[in-house]
């Protein structure tokens, strides 16, 4: 098999977390990246002992500094960087007249921006192995629209136009960018909402409409990823799928 | 394969327009996956070298020649996995009898569009329609269908053959919200791979580098390029994904 380096941003929890242990189940040397250190590094070490490979990582992603540390710091370990997941996100979930100038910026910074910086770190070493496999996570909302999450979905939908615009770009190198939109699913992020009230009605009720009529696993959105960044998805590019039950068709 | 979790074993496949091509390169990359495959088509010699060529690496595979669109032939296609081997796991809508360019005001487009209509939308419909009620008494399912970048583009002169691919992605749609209850997945992919047939107009239209341009990877896929992600989509890999459109067309089409 192949060797390959894969960076995981937000691999500390939820989606990120199980995306982390499945690229390293499937061979893949992982960076669990989080500006969590001690999640990153339970992370690290939960796939460790299981057998895998994995350092931990800890870096604001929209610090261009931290995330060049990091950066150099996986590729010293496991060699050039070859899979980049851009996983990491902040919500804040606000009416949208109430959003503040500061929470725009946040989200727009660490969502957006973020994977910008992230994935020109890692650019090089794909441009050189003329191999690349990016995935960008985006989210339901970005397609279909969210009341009080206005910022966050802006920002999904943004890296939904940077996945078509990379892919165009960096196809002839080698490099394909997919981007997996996650409807509803079972992560720390969601269970402070649904916790938090933030639900117009009850989620249950939210989810019985849906086709499949349940939250999603963050191993599903992981089993998409582990797809788009397999030796065998090499034409597979500039694609949007929703993980999401069926919420959107 | 080690990327996408794509495991089969067990699991019994429909796969249509499987002679060749694309459909013949998905019933190769199943069984290999461990699903035992019904391949069918209308040219049995097609259908007997791919047979021999699955069962030869160890895979299990049966044919059948049926036309696409006759309602007879799919219950028979069904019935044949029922009675070989007792279930129906996936269904793979790879057929279709496409007609050739022709203008909207050409009065003959009635009939192609027909064609078009009655071997890929009808046919895709008649299959789903006699695997439903096995999968559902066996507790769910996945069905993939084909629909084509054509059919986004809406490219002059190919209306019969991107208007039948359209409704198929209506029909996807439809039952990914009809039959989830069921846990019957049913996604759309659209495949871009070069057959003789497409790389011949493709050079008798003068259009080939106007047609490359439009990919981002910059090269024309082939059918093995689509095979893993009808496996992704058949395997539990993808248990939460329905109702989607996903493309493997070198990122020609943006959805």
């Amino acid at each position: 098999m192949t060797h390959r380096t894969a960076l995981i941003t937000g691999g500390g929890s939820g989606m990120g977390r199980a995306t982390s242990e499945r690229l390293a189940r499937e061979g893949k040397a992982v960076g669990v990246l989080d500006i969590n250190r001690k999640s990153a590094e339970a992370v690290a070490r939960i796939i460790s002992d299981a057998g895998g490979k994995a350092i931990a990582l800890c870096a604001d992603i929209a610090d261009r500094r931290q995330v060049e540390a990091a950066v150099h710091e996986l590729r010293g370990v496991f060699g050039a960087i070859g899979v980049l997941i851009n996983n990491a996100a902040v919500e804040n979930f606000c009416p949208f007249a109430e959003i503040r100038d500061e929470n725009w910026d946040r989200l727009i910074d660490t969502n957006l921006k973020g994977a910008f910086i992230v994935t020109q770190a890692v650019l090089p070493d794909m441009l050189a192995m003329r191999w690349g496999r990016i995935v960008n996570v985006s989210a339901l909302g970005a397609q279909t629209g969210a009341p009080n999450m206005a910022h966050y979905t802006a920002s999904k939908g943004g890296l939904i136009a940077l996945t078509r615009s990379l892919a165009i770009e960096l196809g002839p190198r080698g490099i394909t960018v997919n981007s997996v939109s996650p409807g509803f699913i079972d992560t720390p992020m969601s269970r402070r909402a649904i916790d938090g009230g933030l639900f117009p009605v009850p989620y249950e009720q939210i989810i019985a409409t849906y086709p499949i009529p349940r939250l999603g696993q963050p191993d599903d959105v992981a089993c998409a990823c582990a797809f788009f960044t397999s030796e065998e998805a090499g034409y597979i590019t500039a694609q949007v799928l929703g993980v999401n039950g069926g919420a959107a068709v | 394969m080690a990327g996408s979790g794509g495991h089969l074993e067990g699991r019994v496949a429909i796969i249509t327009g499987a002679g060749q091509g694309i459909g013949a390169a998905i019933a190769l990359a199943y069984a290999s996956a461990g699903a035992k495959v019904i391949i069918t088509g209308r040219t049995q010699s097609k259908l007997e070298e791919v047979t021999a060529k699955i069962n030869a690496e160890g895979g299990a595979a049966r044919w059948l020649t049926a036309r696409a669109g006759n309602r007879e032939e799919a219950r028979k296609t069904v019935e044949e996995a029922i009675s070989a081997w007792g279930r129906v796991d996936v269904l793979v809508n790879n057929a279709h009898t496409f007609t050739d360019y022709l203008p909207i005001e050409d009065p003959r487009l009635e009939d192609n569009i027909r064609i078009d209509m009655d071997s890929a939308f009808i046919g895709s419909l008649q299959l789903m329609q006699c695997v439903f009620p096995h999968m559902r008494d066996a507790g769910g399912g996945s069905i993939i269908n084909m629909g084509s970048s054509y059919g986004i583009r809406c490219e002059p002169g190919f209306l019969a053959y991107a208007s039948a691919k359209e409704a198929i992605r209506t029909l996807t749609r439809t039952a990914a919200r009809e039959w989830g209850k069921h846990k019957i997945r049913v996604n759309t992919l659209l495949p871009a791979a070069m057959s003789p047939k497409a790389l011949w107009y493709l050079k008798e239209s003068n259009s080939y580098e106007a047609e490359l341009s439009k990919v981002a990877l910059g090269y024309f896929g082939k059918p093995d390029d689509i095979a893993p992600l009808a496996l992704f989509l058949a395997s539990e890999a993808s248990n939460y994904i329905t109702g989607q459109t996903i493309g493997v067309d070198g990122g020609s089409t943006m959805l």
